[in-house]
């Protein structure tokens, strides 16, 4: 099974080395160029994080992610093709049931960071409201993607720990942690047949 | 043989003959009442009799609590020793889960290994994910910076012995 991290922020050599070490085949980089392959079985693919929607161009060379701040530029951002939407603990609120209702049938995704379960203050109201998104997308068939949003070494997550985060919310494999497969196949399907 | 005694023989085997009767038409009614019972049982929606079965064993069952054994593996710069991680679990899952949930999950390290990073957690209750999300929450082991990845969880000691020893030689 390839495993795939589709958004760190830090690309130092430690974190990549760490990266590969836990078995992550796949990562997601912001600010590199071009995709690449850094070391021997890891593959960065060059990612942006928009936050104005009227700026916000999918783009075949770069997997952009929107991050919204209100909920009017979320539902906007939910008809855009090719993108995904990035929550965390800020905008969390806004992945209701009919923000994915506007997502359906869009070749778009749900991208929830995991960095803030890390915060001891964020960690209760992120992980429900986390759930609730992660159910009703999974219900309404959005793909859904978890990455870590990592900005250094020690915010990435372990493959496992996502199969158990999976588990526990949605309770069966493949929803979340496979699912980065489809939005990298919708977005650039040069890629998965180049480097894998 | 006289005759009083032939009468007596006779007598005492329609006897039998009798209760053996009376006995199998109170069985045969008995099961076609049982029969009647539990197809108006099932027509109203009651549970039958294998379920009425199988829900006293899960309730046994539920009140033994059943172990699950978590494995998994530290990624740190730094060595860290059995007991700094011991606590370092212990404290963590207080704060994370609350000392009514630290009694429920009942946590215990039981093996670590500090030169390859794999270990054994014991895990009581229903819910071993959520204890393994808590666990990998841990980004700190006294001072130390590291990252704690669940590789497995196994319902028997044994199998994470096993387990561990295959991963301990890859």
């Amino acid at each position: 099974m390839i495993n795939a991290d589709l958004l760190i922020m830090d690309h130092s050599p430690e974190t990549l080395d760490l990266a590969s070490r836990m078995g992550i085949k796949l990562v997601g980089v912001a600010s590199l160029d071009n995709a690449d392959r850094l070391e021997k079985d890891l593959v960065a693919i060059p990612r942006r994080i928009e936050y104005d929607i009227d700026s916000l161009k999918p783009s075949k060379r770069v997997l952009i992610g929107y991050k919204p701040a209100k909920r009017e530029d979320a539902r906007r951002a939910g008809k855009i093709n090719n993108i995904t939407i990035v929550f965390d603990h800020d905008n969390i609120m806004l992945c209701d049931s009919r923000q994915i209702n506007v997502m359906i049938g869009k070749n778009n995704s749900v991208e929830i960071l995991l960095r803030d379960l890390l915060d001891q203050s964020k960690f209760t109201r992120y992980l429900r409201h986390m759930i609730r998104c992660i159910n009703t997308a999974n219900r309404l068939g959005v793909p859904t993607i978890l990455s870590s949003g990592a900005k250094s070494q020690w915010e990435l997550w372990h493959p496992k720990t996502l199969v158990m985060i999976e588990k526990l919310i949605v309770g069966r494999r493949g929803p979340l942690t496979l699912s980065w497969i489809e939005v990298i196949r919708k977005w650039n399907s040069k890629i998965l047949s180049r480097y894998f | 043989m006289e005759l009083q005694d032939t009468i007596q023989i006779l007598l005492i085997s329609v006897s039998l003959a009798i209760a053996l009767y009376t006995f199998m038409r109170y069985r045969e009614v008995s099961l076609k009442l049982e029969r009647i019972i539990h197809r108006e049982m099932s027509s109203r929606g009651d549970t039958s009799g294998i379920q009425n079965r199988s829900r006293k064993l899960l309730e046994v069952r539920d009140k033994k609590r059943l172990k699950r054994y978590l494995i998994f593996k530290v990624y740190s710069i730094e060595e860290i020793g059995f007991s700094a991680l011991e606590n370092s679990f212990l404290n963590h899952i207080k704060r994370s889960l609350g000392e009514i949930g630290m009694v429920y999950t009942s946590v215990k390290l039981i093996k670590y290994d500090p030169n390859t990073g794999l270990g054994i957690v014991r895990i009581v209750g229903e819910d071993p994910h959520l204890v393994a999300l808590v666990i990998s929450r841990l980004r700190r082991i006294d001072n130390a910076k590291a990252i704690i990845a669940p590789i497995r969880i196994t319902g028997s000691l044994k199998k994470a012995y096993k387990y561990l020893s295959r991963l301990s030689k890859s």
